[in-house]
């Protein structure tokens, strides 16, 4: 499983690299004396691929992982506790320009802390909405910093 | 302005209320951080950042350096207490410290090691005072081809002896330089890699991606294993008292410790936790009393805690001198300082030299203020601990969340965050390093204007470049660190078979 995250990872940068690779071809280049935007992004993305490609053929050449190459993934209900919270923050991500500040806060510290572990309901709603109320205090008006405002609400 | 008369005007600027205020709370959130696993300091300044906006460069600058060593004090705390390393450099002091809190000596170990830290942070210190200066000199002699060898060479350096694969580590580097070279090319002005975007134009911040990386990628981490409270060893004020016979045996290794750490705190990588290896194997190597080295040895925590504080004073050497950060703390001091619209550089502490002999001069009045809060009150910063992991981890999101968006008030750099921690999450599961990709997007813009610079000045003569001595020395360098690296793996590997 881990052999086959790893090499899906190499897979990864090598399409990284291409598609650096394929976009820096697209911008000047000007000449070795008068390097221009697209030279040092091409070297990059060469070095990007020849990594990737260097890791991969090293990883179908070794039989296994050794252990301190990686770290098991989760299974069962930890895995979907790490994928509700990774669903929440892009929740949060896609609503904040409508909803708000306030209101996404209080959404997202409700349901990391019910994820993460506490219990009742009472709890878990003064938690998010004491974060939320106090974070935007602090950062509004003690510290003077914009918080995002949406459609409904600040 | 020599050393001498610089602190003396650093003092000045260090003793006013404000900047004692910030230098305390610094401290006492680098020590809060180095006790609590997880979130280091590299994610607690870039955290802490946009509450430095209503503050000067030079009350910022202390505040953020405040964390960063404050943080190795509180490392320990945990590992001598519980068996649970705060900080990554604190992992080596779990090996006697433990063992000598479970007979009973937990308040010898955590009063020699913060007295040890505050002897090799001093230490430190002063050497940075010294050191720096002359550095900058040195470096205003450097063109670009000795910037860009310079540059290369640290990045060599943090992927060759980073611990884990150098070649992933260079991929890492390779990833942190592409997200630099996005957005608006400072040369000619041409826009790269921003999808028609024109938020993207300004290019990728480190605020975003740091945090994203360490706060919210940790976040996912510990989401995934929650762990109970831990039991903890209980320590009463008189217990902090080590006997005679201890001090004699910890004083020498606190100045060993002290001049590795801050030796190698100049090199690029991760210093702080490659330095107390080094000061444990070399307290091991020199020791009467070998066969008490995982036992509770005193030599143990004495070496490594103060190595650490003086690796912190010496990694500040590379930003504050030549303004190349070596490590990612400084990397985040460095966007710090660019964001208060300070850039660094050779120029730097003849341009602004309250910064810099500032925040000397705070480095030393900070390094008391964590001896006088590490002593009386290490079971106060050890029951932080005890605080629910869950609300402590709601606000570490909420917090990285606001102080990304309100960095620039662009929605795009919390699509950047969430992105880099679910990016860092699974790269972290696959123990890729994250400090390459950090360095690689701080020294990359840096790296490109002077290889083209470069290329510039010798109009395409790549000899030119070589034949320069500097260059030269600093690439040979770095080509002999990696024919060494490659050398000395292939033998480990030989030696297993």
């Amino acid at each position: 499983m881990n052999k086959r995250a790893l090499q899906a990872s190499y897979v990864s940068f090598l399409a990284v690299g291409i598609a650096y690779l394929y976009g820096s071809l697209w911008l000047p280049m000007g000449k070795v004396e008068a390097p221009r935007s697209g030279l040092f992004p091409l070297l990059d993305a060469i070095f990007i691929m020849t990594m990737s490609l260097i890791q991969l053929a090293k990883s179908f050449n070794t039989e296994k992982v050794r252990l301190d190459q990686t770290e098991p993934f989760p299974k069962g209900v930890h895995l979907h506790r790490v994928a509700a919270v990774a669903l929440a923050l892009v929740l949060y991500a896609l609503c904040l320009r409508f909803l708000g500040y306030l209101i996404c806060t209080a959404g997202l510290m409700a349901v990391v802390v019910t994820l993460l572990g506490m219990r009742g309901w009472v709890k878990v709603a003064l938690a998010a909405i004491l974060t939320a109320l106090i974070s935007y205090c602090l950062f509004v008006f003690a510290l003077e910093v914009p918080l995002p405002w949406g459609e409904v609400l600040p | 302005m020599d050393a001498l008369q610089g602190i003396a005007n650093g003092f000045s600027v260090a003793l006013t209320g404000t900047n004692i205020l910030v230098c305390f709370l610094g401290c006492l959130l680098g020590t809060i951080v180095g006790v609590l696993p997880g979130l280091g300091p590299v994610g607690a300044m870039a955290l802490l950042i946009p509450s430095t906006y209503v503050l000067g460069p030079t009350s910022a600058m202390i505040m953020l350096s405040g964390i960063f060593y404050g943080s190795m004090y509180g490392g320990s705390t945990t590992t001598i207490l519980l068996n649970v390393p705060g900080e990554a450099a604190s992992v080596v002091t779990a090996i006697d410290g433990y063992q000598m809190a479970r007979k009973g000596r937990a308040g010898a170990a955590l009063a020699v090691s913060a007295v040890g830290s505050f002897v090799a942070g001093t230490l430190g210190i002063g050497a940075l005072m010294f050191f720096a200066p002359p550095l900058a000199g040195l470096a205003l002699s450097f063109g670009p081809p000795e910037f860009f060898a310079l540059t290369l060479l640290g990045l060599i350096f943090l992927s060759q002896l980073g611990g884990g694969s150098p070649i992933k580590s260079y991929l890492m580097v390779g990833f942190g330089i592409f997200l630099g070279t996005v957005g608006t090319d400072i040369m000619s002005g041409t826009t790269r890699f921003t999808f028609g975007q024109v938020e993207l134009s300004q290019g990728i911040e480190l605020v975003p991606v740091a945090m994203g990386l360490y706060g919210v990628g940790e976040v996912l981490l510990i989401a995934e294993k929650i762990t109970g409270l831990p039991q903890m060893i209980k320590v009463r004020l008189r217990e902090l008292f080590p006997t005679l016979i201890e001090w004699k045996r910890a004083i020498p290794p606190m100045f060993r410790g002290g001049f590795v750490g801050f030796l190698m705190g100049l090199i690029p990588g991760p210093a702080a936790i490659l330095s107390t290896f080094v000061s444990y194997a070399l307290e091991k190597r020199i020791s009467k009393r070998r066969e008490e080295f995982g036992h509770g040895a005193i030599e143990g925590v004495a070496g490594p805690e103060s190595a650490n504080n003086a690796a912190t004073a010496g990694s500040m050497v590379p930003l504050l001198a030549i303004g190349i950060p070596f490590a990612p703390a400084t990397a985040v001091l460095m966007g710090a300082l660019t964001i208060h619209g300070v850039t660094p550089g050779p120029l730097f502490m003849r341009q602004c030299p309250e910064i810099f002999w500032g925040v000397v001069a705070s480095m030393y009045i900070g390094n008391v203020m964590l001896l006088i809060l590490n002593l009386p009150l290490v079971s106060v910063f050890a029951s932080i601990m005890r605080l629910p992991q869950h609300l402590l981890m709601g606000a570490i999101l909420v917090l990285c969340l606001v102080g990304t968006y309100s960095l620039n008030n662009s929605f795009l750099d919390i699509y950047i965050l969430i992105s880099m921690g679910m990016i860092g999450y699974v790269l972290r599961k696959l123990k890729f390093d994250m400090a390459p990709l950090i360095l690689g997007l701080v020294l990359g813009p840096m790296m490109e204007k002077n290889f083209r610079q470069a290329l510039f000045m010798a109009r395409g003569d790549l000899w030119f470049i070589l034949g320069r001595p500097i260059t030269s020395l600093l690439l040979s360098l770095g080509l002999a660190i990696i024919v060494l690296s490659a050398w000395l793996r292939r033998r480990r590997a030989r030696l297993k078979l």
